[in-house]
């Protein structure tokens, strides 16, 4: 199923195949972030250096004035949930993908790779949708996507991880 | 003899000004002339503020005789174009900017900046559909309203903002329809 509101906003997604079925009601619940870093939630995941109550933000990140916000927070914030930069979005099994899109280095959006490969966004207050790829939902409010995130599925960490916890250990730190 | 305020009442229904005239200045000016003219500023001795309604037009009267027009008239339909062009801005607004998760980029959609230049002659429209919508309203009003006029300084929630807000709108505008 379609959602021509969405198509609206996002000019490349009515030419490409994605679905709107089995997805979350409209909400302002949760964004796009959140949904990225733990799915269905009860708040919404920002840096908001106003109104900090409403917005969840590991507390040791700084908050970032309203169009300001840098992709470093970004990718330090997804990494308190075990996600490190990668190099693509190509599916590999056993791993969870994300995808971070920017305008002029800002963030703007986010949106997780699912078991099967297929990618699945929650709109702002929309819908959530599951799009093949990810061009469809980059363009004028999205931005591009310019850096992937990865951790395992089953929750472990990397072994690169895992050498530095025991050298950090051994290290006394 | 009549009551003075039915007397002014019927007075002021019969002038034909009041209904035809949209400049102010001019239905003053004529209306003016037309009481001089109608109703002895005798009659008028008592300290007394008459607040006459009539097609809209509100007349005030005061013991020394000063006569006042108020086109309650325009400024309702000032009032009507204001709320009808607000209505639309924060509809296309709720609309347009909920594609976005970042609330800055829903900040700068045309129409809430448009809405927060109109100043605080739209403070009361905006208070009025804070009651039933659950999008971010109170940034507009925290850059309309002073900083040091703001109810919900330090509130770091929305649902305590939101009635911080209300109850500071319900003292100053007494009510909000």
């Amino acid at each position: 199923m379609r959602c021509l509101e969405i198509e609206d906003y996002l000019e490349n997604l009515g030419s490409h195949d994605y679905d709107q079925d089995d997805t979350s009601p409209q909400t302002e619940d949760y964004n796009c972030i959140a949904y990225a870093i733990v799915g269905i939630t009860n708040k919404p995941w920002w840096p908001s250096d106003r109104r900090k109550d409403d917005y969840e933000w590991p507390s040791h990140l700084p908050r970032e004035e309203y169009l300001k916000e840098t992709l470093e927070n970004f990718i330090q914030a997804f990494g308190t949930k075990g996600y490190r930069v990668c190099g693509n979005g190509k599916l590999k099994k056993g791993i969870e993908k994300v995808a971070i899109y920017t305008i002029s280095g800002v963030p703007k959006h986010a949106a997780r790779q699912l078991e099967t490969g297929v990618w699945t966004s929650k709109c702002g207050d929309y819908e959530d949708i599951k799009h093949y790829t990810l061009p469809p939902t980059e363009g004028k409010n999205y931005g591009k996507v310019t850096v992937f995130l990865h951790r395992r599925r089953d929750g472990k960490p990397f072994l690169k991880d895992k050498i530095l916890l025991i050298v950090k250990k051994l290290l006394g730190r | 003899m009549l009551p003075e305020r039915i007397k002014l009442e019927t007075a002021a229904r019969k002038n034909p000004f009041i209904k035809k005239s949209e400049d102010i200045t001019y239905a003053k000016r004529e209306l003016n002339d037309w009481l001089v003219e109608h109703i002895d500023p005798s009659d008028l001795s008592e300290k007394y503020l008459v607040v006459l309604q009539t097609t809209h037009t509100h007349i005030h009267f005061s013991d020394n005789v000063s006569r006042e027009v108020l086109s309650e008239s325009k400024k309702s339909s000032d009032f009507e174009k204001l709320e009808k062009e607000f209505n639309e801005r924060a509809d296309r607004w709720e609309k347009e900017s909920s594609i976005h998760s970042s609330p800055g980029e829903k900040f700068i959609h045309k129409d809430y900046l448009r809405i927060i230049g109109k100043g605080e002659q739209v403070v009361p429209l905006i208070l009025k559909r804070l009651k039933t919508s659950k999008k971010d309203w109170l940034f507009a009003l925290e850059n309309i309203i002073s900083e040091d006029e703001n109810p919900a300084k330090g509130i770091e929630n929305f649902k305590g903002a939101v009635m911080a807000w209300l109850e500071w709108g319900n003292k100053k505008y007494h009510s909000i329809a």
